[in-house]
């Protein structure tokens, strides 16, 4: 034990982003509660100045996760691991999650929610998500899903003097609890087959199992193995929201707050497909026949539900849960091929669907608070008028909405072609032909959005021609741009998730 | 003239200069404030004209005793995935480059007046569609082919809806876009498919390629619908009526005149040369459909009553005569085929103009409140009648140059279906004779005694002029087409 600062020595140096991001929010809780209370600071709201520090706290998190000194290490007694795939996810995640705080603290201001917690409870699931992508064990990253998983409960139901809110808190619990048992379960089970829970073991001790052999004994090892993946991938796609496991999430999407909602649309799914990949690619790859089998089915089933059920809703909100769970179908379809192409369409995909879902919830945040009474654009029908009233930011909604539809040569087709493209190459054939016609279908929704935009003439005039305010447009600019010009040279951006997704194989 | 380096230079950046010509003019328009109106709909004139002026020097720079592609660009694209941006004409995409640069300045002229609401926008799409235009008759790779061709549906779209007439444009909208998507995504599976079979999508290298003989009816299938769907051929046409008829002028215009072409252009420049024993096993079916297309949407031409519908109808059969003149597969059907997109491009173009022309004074497209129009627009009539004609395919007009050589063809392959596909030509006189008859001929109605007609203004004859030029010129002398495709034809049959 003497010598127990040179034996983790280098272990701090590469968690040292999580250890920041704890410390920040820890000190920024302190920070808040005294300043809020202060009698000489007359009670101060403190909402913008704590945004402004948890955004420089993150960008400096995201500055220390780039700039990690060693590359391709696993620490603390082969609890986490330390690679350029994670490295990626995790600064991106990151990213995302800064522009969801700086979209929505403008948002929190007028809407008069005044408590500055949801932003360290932000923190605390950045924490959460930071270890979940970097665990290299089963356990470990159980235990970083259930710190993001409680942040995200507690931030559901934020706004406690709403019963929508609170209903949504609940219902997260409870299912997240409940597959939180069901991954924990399947944990176990492989526990129990082989005794030992690290990705790497697992990974070399499944090359020499015949999976296909199945006897008729129930515990014979190999089943319990099978049964053990198939609870833990289920688990993941209950957090996932795919489709058979959807049902809470547009319930929870309308119901927790809006700043809340943009985090849960964007920021999860993509730490999660980085965490799953990780056991799946790493430590159950040789079980591929199921959870590729489990993978796709739940993804078609996703785009088909995504699809069918969008087309009904009216709410905004609502809306983009589902749409959301048809592009998390589409991540599924790429994410189940089990090649390196695979991984790498569904980065490329990801890439793309965090910046598209966060430029369309900048735009309805952004209107929002251009809308005349300050209500809330609750229903799609709100949006009435938008392309009299302000014309610019009608034609980057309309330009959105055809890059989600998948309409080349806008960045969504790109993603969708990438994807469905690595699919077809794992032979998927039939299920990219229904997946194709399915997002066909799916863009007549999204079509529907312009076409209340541009093509209905009543109830012009809701919304002001003021001016959005600067971090807004910054934001939205960028989005848009992002979307509008991906096309001009893809390639960049291709070649950075070809290369992250090497990384996954080639240790 | 070729071994001079400095004229080789020019001729390899021409091709992109041209595309990135409307590109430059939208750019201005972009950052022109929108109050500015007459800026910006003289920049989107000059811009078009500019870029149809340069693109005369294409013409003329054009190698016609050379088979190859030329002007061929090759840029990094997707150099990751071996997906690159390559640009390249032959006598084909020559004649529908010259077609569009042609057809867009005419379109904004058209326009001047009657476009009061979202100008800046209205000439930023269409600067932008042309560009687009530009990009899908010039690119050689087989991805970027769908991505030019499917994202002209987003200006086109836009167009329908917002600066459509009626109620019903939303519905006429959407009939374009579902239609135009859902034939065409099985092209984008057919696109991976053979992308993750030969590891490229250049079309130069494909032609090399020889694709077993199942696995090519799949691919062309995939191929056909897309395309048929843009033709449009029988089961799937209804978008076109509804789609011309709720459209402004302009957007008919460009309809008609460039966007249907890019089906038979797909047929000619993909499915035949990449796939020529499926073309071969599906020709039955595709004159079965295309003779079914023409009796029938003639027949159907005849009992409108919306001007607009009559002549869309009408150009469904006239597509998909030379959708027969292309599966005919001999030299004197395709280059027909050709002569007669060419020409169907600029007659078509010119009645959706007359038919603006009067909708413009009269605000009805409905047929029955026609009558007598030659009373007082006689230089209108007389224009008008020049086009009826050529529609009619009367000898001297271009049309008619098309339709001898598509029956040319047609005879060789299969008499049976030249003979059912005639019935087309009789049918066309009579749907266009009588459209002209109602409007033109007969008393004044009461109506629209108390008010005023104006022949048409300055502006407007100078719109037709170059039309009425054209549709005589190519008649007399179609020559000037042929010399640009007989290399390139003979050598992809043979």
């Amino acid at each position: 034990m003497t010598n127990f600062h040179i034996l983790f020595e280098n272990h701090f140096k590469v968690f040292l982003p999580e250890i920041y991001i704890i410390f920040m929010a820890l000190f920024l809780m302190i920070d808040g509660v005294i300043i809020t209370n202060l009698k000489s600071y007359n009670y101060p709201y403190y909402i913008k100045e704590m945004s402004f520090y948890s955004v420089l706290s993150l960008s400096f998190t995201l500055v220390l996760i780039i700039n990690n000194p060693l590359n391709n290490v696993i620490i603390f007694n082969n609890l986490f691991i330390v690679d350029n795939f994670s490295v990626f996810i995790k600064g991106f995640s990151i990213l995302m999650t800064i522009g969801c705080i700086l979209i929505s603290t403008n948002f929190v201001e007028a809407t008069k929610t005044n408590s500055f917690e949801y932003l360290i409870l932000i923190l605390f699931s950045s924490f959460g998500l930071l270890c979940l992508v970097s665990s290299f064990d089963l356990v470990s990253m159980y235990i970083a899903l259930e710190v993001q998983s409680l942040a995200f409960y507690i931030l559901a139901s934020f706004r406690k003097e709403i019963a929508f809110s609170n209903e949504a808190g609940l219902k997260y619990f409870i299912l997240g609890a409940f597959s939180s048992g069901l991954l924990l379960l399947g944990i176990s089970f492989i526990y129990g087959a082989v005794g030992t829970t690290n990705f790497e073991d697992l990974g070399k001790l499944f090359i020499g199992f015949d999976f296909l052999d199945l006897s008729n004994d129930l515990f014979n090892i190999n089943n319990r193995i099978i049964i053990g993946i198939v609870f833990i991938f289920v688990g993941i796609l209950f957090k996932l929201t795919a489709a058979p496991f959807h049902m809470w999430a547009p319930d929870v999407y309308e119901g927790s707050p809006f700043f809340v909602t943009i985090l849960f649309s964007v920021v999860p799914k993509i730490a999660l497909f980085g965490a799953a990949s990780k056991i799946f690619y790493f430590a159950l790859y040789e079980g591929l026949f199921y959870w590729q089998l489990l993978g796709a089915f739940c993804g078609i089933l996703s785009i088909f539900v995504g699809t069918l059920k969008a087309l009904q809703q009216i709410k905004i909100k609502r809306f983009l849960a589902y749409s959301s769970i048809g592009h998390v179908g589409f991540l599924l379809l790429g994410f189940s091929t089990g090649t390196i192409v695979g991984v790498q369409g569904l980065l490329f995909y990801l890439v793309i669907y965090a910046l598209m879902m966060l430029h369309i919830w900048g735009l309805v945040v952004s209107l929002e608070l251009l809308g005349s009474k300050r209500r809330q654009i609750k229903y799609i029908y709100d949006l009435q008028g938008l392309a009299k009233s302000n014309s610019l930011m009608a034609y980057s909604l309309c330009i959105g909405m055809f890059s989600m539809a998948g309409v080349p040569p806008l960045a969504g087709f790109l993603a969708k072609f990438y994807i469905l493209f690595s699919s077809f190459e794992a032979s998927f054939h039939i299920l990219v032909i229904i997946a194709i016609l399915l997002s066909v279908v799916s863009s007549f929704y999204y079509i529907r959005f312009i076409k209340i935009i541009f093509f209905d003439e009543n109830n012009a005039g809701f919304f002001h021609e003021s001016r959005l305010n600067l971090v807004h447009s910054i934001i939205l600019a960028v989005t848009f741009l992002f979307i509008l010009f991906l096309f001009i040279k893809p390639n960049l951006l291709l070649i950075l998730t070809q290369y992250v997704g090497l990384s996954l194989f080639i240790f | 003239m070729g071994s001079n380096p400095i004229f080789r230079l020019n001729k390899i950046k021409m091709l992109e200069f041209l595309i990135l010509l409307p590109l430059i003019g939208s750019l201005i328009i972009l950052i022109t404030p929108s109050e500015n109106y007459i800026f910006i709909r003289n920049t989107a004139l000059n811009c078009s004209l500019f870029t149809f002026f340069s693109s005369t020097f294409l013409w003329t720079a054009f190698d016609t005793q050379s088979c190859c592609f030329q002007f061929v660009s090759k840029s990094y694209w997707l150099e990751s995935l071996n997906i690159n941006f390559i640009l390249g004409v032959d006598g084909m995409g020559l004649l529908f480059i010259v077609l569009t640069t042609l057809i867009f300045p005419i379109c904004i002229l058209s326009s001047w007046k009657n476009i009061r609401k979202n100008l800046k926008e209205y000439m930023l799409l269409l600067l932008i569609m042309e560009s687009l235009l530009l990009l899908v008759f010039s690119t050689l790779d087989l991805l970027l082919f769908y991505i030019f061709f499917e994202s002209i549906l987003i200006p086109m779209f836009l167009m329908i809806g917002i600066w459509g007439s009626r109620r019903r444009k939303i519905r006429a909208s959407y009939l374009l876009f579902f239609y135009t998507l859902f034939g065409s995504v099985l092209m984008l599976v057919a696109i991976m498919s053979i992308y993750v079979q030969t590891g490229t999508t250049d079309y130069q290298t494909l032609l090399f390629f020889d694709f077993n003989e199942d696995k090519q009816k799949f691919l062309w299938m995939a191929f056909f619908i897309s395309f048929a769907s843009k033709i449009p051929m029988i089961p799937v046409h209804i978008w076109l009526p509804e789609a011309h008829v709720e459209a402004p002028t302009t957007g008919s215009v460009i309809l008609a005149g460039i966007l249907l072409k890019m089906g038979s252009y797909g047929f000619l420049r993909f499915s035949i040369p990449l796939f020529p024993e499926a073309s071969l096993y599906f020709t039955p079916l595709v004159y079965t459909l295309a003779v079914i297309s023409i009796i029938y949407t003639s027949l159907t031409a005849i009992r409108q009553t919306d001007l607009k519908r009559i002549i869309a109808y009408a150009s469904i059969a006239h597509m998909n005569l030379i959708m027969l003149g292309i599966f005919s597969l001999n030299i004197q059907g395709i280059e027909g085929s050709l002569v007669q997109m060419i020409s169907h491009g600029v007659v078509s173009s010119a009645l959706f103009l007359c038919v603006g022309v009067i909708y413009d004074r009269f605000h009805t497209r409905l047929l029955k409140y026609y009558s007598g129009v030659v009373l007082v627009m006689p230089l209108f009539t007389s224009l008008f009648l020049l086009f009826t004609f050529a529609n009619a395919a009367l000898p001297g007009t271009c049309n008619f140059v098309g339709e001898f050589l598509l029956f040319a063809g047609i005879f060789q392959d299969n008499l049976f279906v030249a003979f059912f596909a005639a019935t087309g030509i009789i049918l066309s006189a009579v749907y266009s004779l009588w459209l002209f008859n109602r409007i033109s001929y007969g008393n004044l109605k009461e109506l629209y005694a108390g008010s005023v007609f104006k022949d048409v203004s300055k502006r407007e004859f100078h719109v037709l002029l170059p039309l009425v030029f054209l549709t005589i010129f190519l008649g007399v002398y179609p020559e000037v087409l042929l010399n640009k495709i007989h290399l390139i034809n003979v050598l992809s049959n043979f």
